[in-house]
């Protein structure tokens, strides 16, 4: 044990160093240990009584750590501070310590002269490792956004590369008698009504050449049971819309049934039967085979847009927080759903929606983030045009726009016709928690990412605005709430994005 | 008659609903959807099937209690698997999932599964509910996929019905029959 000078001795007989809750250790100006109360020991892994004996340089991970620390004391008291605070990486027994320490020179009271330092510190290896481990985590979720941002920038242009292919497709299957330059300016009933005439002209032609030619010659054509899925086709290209109600079925069944007449008319043996019939069946089938095509490749290109939607849109969400704090800003509302409707137009057309927009205030100005903003709106408008539904077949589903000023707010109003909300969920607020799917939804939330409207409330209250939701039955049923068949019926749904009016 | 097959899944008339035109191509069979689990509990209540086919990943419906076990795995149909809780249901008459008893026509042997998990993640549940057929999903698949898993079920042995024997050993067809069995 070191020998304390007397002064040393006085000052630590003044201070009851075991009752102190914080470890509290002296040492001698060359880093010795003189004396450590009961925590101190604690941490320094020291016999809980009786003498130590040890200097405080070996329990530095940094060799001059210490030196460091004293230099730093010396200087704060130079400058008229108490203590200097500083983190201190120890390593005892092996272990890896942090403690917060606060070194403080003791100065003989005689002549000013420097007899040792004075440290109080708490360990706080643990709160050190957490730390440590949420600053990893941190820069390691930082790291993915930014990848999954990658990621979903990549597969914009991938679906950007499928939806230009898929409408190429679309051109090149297009029905000649259906020569509208826009591929989207094709209305579903129109593609249906083509689907029926073929399939109905298929029949009729099958069953000519079932009855052509003389019957011995047939067998030799196809094998009997061939003939015989001839002649089922017969039924089933008559009777499709009956014998499957399901409408998404149709198409599949029909291409699967054209498909199969092709191949049966393509090893036909020559001669055996009359040729002009089965010309007009292959050419039919092969014609039923390019409509059907034709019908699917546009309900693809429509989800595909509306995929590329919506990995915008969480593109956007997810990396927020990471891209540089965009001012806010007076904001022209016409502007602003505008853009929003530029961003939804290819959706829309694909979708066969219309968009009604009245009111167009040019007057009217929000203040806030543009980019922010403008995604919360096509985020309304997104949902507003995939939850229409088509009120008959000569009408197309419709989505109504509504931008105008009500009590010194700015009210985007989108009005739709079609899925239902039902009370439970907007008076729960289900439908602004993160990834919930509408219960009534159409496509059970698998187009979607289910933070439409989260992200849209998100950015409503950052502005001082609110969304407001409102859906109602659109005709009278007589039904009750609590009878499944209420939310088969159609409801007129009202969704609102308020915004403080920036004069 | 038309053998009766339940598919539950409910991309059935989306993504998926280039499988069925085979099926309904064929017209060997009647194919019934139902495109969540209440739907396809009152089907299996309400009606007799020759051979089921599930999805895992299965939105509840409206029923509160498939509600609710959705909302206990943070209504997420990938964490939810009601599909495997419908399975459990059937076979195992587990009355904590769904508190009435499954019909008794409900056989392993009659039922698939088809879904996106890998045969390696749901092979201890298929296992302990003796259910061997089934059909991993991914791109490659060819459009009669679920014609092939229709006919492999109905090629499956007819179940026993309740209170039949069980036919004796030795006398079983070595091509197919009671797999497993032996006539040593």
């Amino acid at each position: 044990m070191v020998d304390r000078p007397d002064s040393m001795h006085d000052l630590l007989e003044r201070i009851d160093l075991m009752q102190l809750p914080i470890g509290v250790y002296v040492i001698a100006e060359d880093g010795c240990l003189l004396a450590c109360n009961r925590s101190a020991r604690e941490i320094f892994r020291l016999p809980l009584e009786g003498p130590i004996v040890g200097s405080i340089h070996d329990l530095h991970v940094d060799l001059d750590g210490h030196a460091d620390l004293v230099k730093a004391a010396l200087e704060a008291e130079a400058g008229g501070a108490g203590f200097e605070r500083s983190v201190v990486h120890f390593r005892i027994a092996g272990n890896d310590v942090f403690v917060e320490d606060c070194l403080r020179p003791l100065r003989s009271e005689g002549d000013g002269s420097l007899i040792g330092f004075v440290g109080c510190m708490v360990d706080i290896t643990d709160e050190h490792d957490a730390g440590e481990r949420s600053y990893a985590l941190q820069e390691k979720v930082e790291e993915l956004t930014l990848d999954i941002g990658r990621i979903l920038h990549a597969n914009t242009s991938t679906l950007l590369m499928v939806n230009q292919t898929l409408a190429a497709a679309a051109g090149a299957l297009a029905p000649s008698d259906m020569s509208e330059s826009d591929l989207d300016g094709y209305a579903t009933h129109q593609i249906d009504e083509q689907i029926e005439r073929v399939a109905h002209a298929l029949a009729q032609a099958l069953e000519r050449l079932l009855q052509s030619g003389d019957p011995d010659r047939r067998c030799e054509a196809l094998e009997p049971a061939q003939w015989r899925q001839l002649q089922d086709q017969i039924g089933l290209l008559l009777e499709y819309r009956l014998r499957i109600p399901i409408e998404e079925l149709r198409n599949p069944t029909l291409r699967t049934s054209a498909a199969a007449i092709v191949a049966l008319c393509r090893v036909v043996q020559p001669r055996r039967v009359p040729r002009e019939p089965l010309r007009d069946v292959l050419r039919l089938a092969q014609q039923l085979q390019r409509v059907v095509c034709f019908a699917d490749v546009l309900t693809t290109r429509a989800t595909v847009i509306q995929m590329d939607f919506t990995l915008r849109a969480l593109r956007d969400f997810i990396t927020a927080e990471m891209r540089p704090r965009e001012h806010r800003e007076r904001l022209g509302v016409v502007s602003l759903m505008q853009n929003a409707l530029s961003q939804l137009a290819e959706f829309a057309r694909s979708s066969h929606v219309e968009i009604h927009w009245r009111d167009r205030p040019r007057n009217l100005f929000v203040f806030g983030c543009e980019r922010d903003i403008s995604r919360a709106l096509a985020n309304l408008l997104h949902n507003a045009i995939k939850y229409s539904w088509r009120r008959d077949r000569g009408n197309p589903p419709w989505v109504s726009i509504r931008t105008e000023e009500r009590d010194s707010m700015v009210c985007f109003d989108f009005e739709s016709w079609g899925v239902p909300i039902t009370h439970d969920e907007v008076d729960r607020g289900l439908i602004y928690q993160m990834g919930y799917r509408g219960k009534w939804s159409t496509d059970r939330g698998r187009l979607g990412t289910g933070i439409g409207l989260t992200d849209t409330q998100r950015v409503a209250l950052a502005h001082g605005g609110e969304l407001i939701v409102e859906s109602q039955p659109a005709h009278l049923t007589g039904l009750r709430v609590d009878d499944d068949a209420y939310y088969r019926n159609p409801f007129l749904t009202k969704v609102t994005l308020k915004l403080p009016e920036a004069g | 008659m038309k053998p009766k097959v339940l598919w539950v899944e409910d991309s059935a008339r989306l993504e998926l609903a280039n499988l069925c035109g085979p099926v309904f191509f064929k017209g060997t069979c009647d194919l019934t959807l139902a495109e969540d689990v209440t739907t396809a509990v009152n089907l299996i209540l309400a009606e007799r099937f020759d051979a089921m086919i599930l999805d895992v990943r299965l939105p509840p419906g409206s029923d509160l209690r498939w509600r609710k076990h959705y909302r206990r795995t943070g209504s997420n149909k990938v964490s939810a698997q009601l599909g495997l809780k419908l399975l459990y249901w059937l076979l195992e008459a587990d009355q904590a999932i769904y508190p009435a008893d499954p019909p008794d026509w409900v056989r392993p042997e009659r039922i698939g599964v088809f879904t996106v998990e890998t045969r390696h993640e749901i092979a201890p549940y298929l296992e302990e509910l003796r259910v061997t057929v089934s059909q991993e999903k991914n791109a490659d698949l060819a459009d009669t996929v679920l014609d092939e898993l229709i006919e492999r079920l109905l090629e499956q042995p007819a179940p026993l019905e309740p209170g039949e024997p069980p036919p004796p050993l030795g006398t079983l067809d070595p091509g197919g029959g009671r797999s497993g069995s032996s006539a040593s």
